[in-house]
């Protein structure tokens, strides 16, 4: 942990050796993040709610995914670029290093522009519970869940990509595990059909980033224990992922010449 | 072939596309009301345009970012084919019409038959409508094709084109018309975006299928094709002073 820390500290610092270069990126991740709330926002601006969420209930939602999904992309982007190094064979240069190939993958590069990404997230968290007048518990709790969020979905990314040690080619199945999810996490899940609420609350679990907790908090439903899902199941898919990660090390067959 | 090669990635492909359209689907029916005599998109409309935009995609939208430029000129196989006795922009659009049929074949039609399989597939208003809906959709991949390429070209002064392909993305999103009609888009927004190319390439080619407009989109699609290929042929233009090969 400390060694990825001073590798974390070295990467922000180099980042922001071209200072223009990190604030037009930062800049630039917010807005296109913004944007894409923005879609969801005149959806509602033309229905008022769905499915009885407000305007400032979906964008908790929205910000609380949007957080998570920006925190992890900073600190594991390569996770996400690692059927790079299942087709060009650049996996066994982190084979021949003296410590774990995940290690080495997760420290590898930190897209700290994203941060912009994550700052957007959490905008749309602080507009949404000024909004529904939350009490200050639920603000220090939502702005707690999107560090548990990041390793919820830290650890689908990192299946995707073990699964890449079977596969070869994973961004597909990237757009199909993380992209898909995060796009319906915005809004409440008892709009989908049983098939859909199950995979994203089970499988794929970015549900229980948002969703689970929230309509406890909110009082839409659900009970007490919705609070500790987020943290039941990042515990849970992080363990899976890891695992995972491990099998499909071990089959692990070069495709570089 | 080579885009079939894979053919399971190919096939989780189809089903994220399809969950794509259940979510919107299924948030459209969520919002908007059963029937109406006033109000046009309706959860029956609306569900048959998210089926339509998750299909139509694949041909007028979802090109290679930036159309592969910037990784010819990180290569330095930009200045062949900028040499060549072919204008670059229409050899670009040739290459990636080429395609086309592919995205067509191997991406549209099995996402319409996992549609046809669960929502059903939306049948065209009329005759007429299928027919004009051809030009439109392809009016639309071509508008589609010459805004990726602005895209890609930006790579001559940026290099990096990432910021400008997820932007681009960000906004066909939002207003393509694909997803949420471009007319119902608040205030200005929603005067203004079906007259921006983005409508272009997904709202107009959408309604002209289910008989919800005619030659008089196609005629704006049209408007928009010749005036991005002048924008294009400028920009290209702009673009050959500042080619600076990298490769070596």
């Amino acid at each position: 942990m400390a060694l990825y820390l001073r590798l974390l500290g070295a990467g922000v610092r180099a980042r922001l050796q071209y200072k223009f270069d990190f604030l037009f990126t930062t800049v630039l991740y917010g807005v296109i993040t913004a944007i894409d709330f923005l879609t969801v926002a005149a959806i509602l601006f033309r229905y008022s709610s769905v499915a009885g969420w407000n305007v400032y209930e979906i964008a908790l939602l929205s910000g609380m995914a949007s957080a998570s999904n920006g925190l992890f992309r900073v600190l594991g982007s390569e996770v996400t670029l690692f059927e790079r190094y299942l087709v060009t064979g650049e996996f066994d240069n982190l084979l021949i290093r003296p410590w774990p190939t995940l290690a080495s993958l997760l420290t590898r590069n930190f897209d700290i522009g994203r941060v912009g990404a994550f700052l957007q997230g959490l905008l749309l968290v602080v507009v949404g519970l000024n909004g529904v007048g939350a009490p200050v518990w639920l603000w220090v709790y939502c702005l707690v869940v999107p560090f548990a969020g990041c390793l919820v979905i830290g650890a689908i990314y990192l299946a995707v990509a073990a699964a890449g040690f079977w596969l070869t080619r994973i961004d597909e199945l990237q757009t199909f595990a993380v992209n898909a999810p995060l796009a319906a996490v915005n809004y409440p899940q008892e709009i989908f059909p049983k098939a859909l609420r199950w995979l994203f609350l089970s499988l794929l679990p970015m549900a229980a980033i948002g969703y689970v907790p929230l309509s406890y908090a909110l009082g839409k439903g659900g009970s007490v224990l919705g609070l500790v899902v987020p943290f039941l199941a990042a515990g849970a898919s992080v363990a899976v992922s890891v695992r995972l990660w491990g099998w499909g090390e071990r089959r692990y067959q070069s495709t570089g010449s | 072939m080579r885009n079939v090669a894979y053919k399971w990635s190919h096939m989780v492909n189809c089903v994220a596309s399809a969950i794509f359209g259940f979510v919107y689907i299924a948030l459209w029916q969520a919002v908007a009301p059963a029937t109406s005599s006033t109000d046009p998109y309706t959860a029956p409309t609306m569900t048959s345009m998210m089926v339509l935009a998750q299909v139509f995609a694949w041909v007028t939208t979802f090109f290679p970012a930036g159309l592969g430029i910037q990784a010819g000129i990180r290569t330095g196989s930009i200045a062949l084919e900028m040499a060549r006795p072919v204008p670059y922009f229409p050899l670009l659009v040739a290459r990636e019409g080429g395609s086309l049929l592919y995205q067509l074949l191997y991406r549209a039609f099995p996402l319409a038959l996992i549609f046809a399989a669960t929502v059903g597939f939306p049948r065209p208003a009329s005759a007429a409508s299928l027919a004009l809906a051809v030009p439109s959709l392809l009016l639309g991949a071509y508008v589609g094709m010459t805004l990726t390429y602005t895209v890609g070209i930006l790579a001559l002064w940026t290099t990096e084109i990432r910021w400008a392909h997820w932007t681009y993305h960000s906004a066909v999103a939002l207003l393509s018309g694909g997803w949420v009609p471009s007319d119902i888009l608040p205030g200005w927004l929603g005067l203004v975006a079906p007259y921006l190319p983005f409508s272009a390439q997904m709202f107009y080619p959408i309604r002209v299928y289910l008989g919800m407009g005619g030659w008089r989109e196609v005629l704006i699609q049209a408007a928009w094709a010749a005036i991005m290929t002048a924008w294009c042929y400028w920009l290209t233009g702009r673009a050959l002073r500042r080619v600076v090969v990298q490769g070596g």
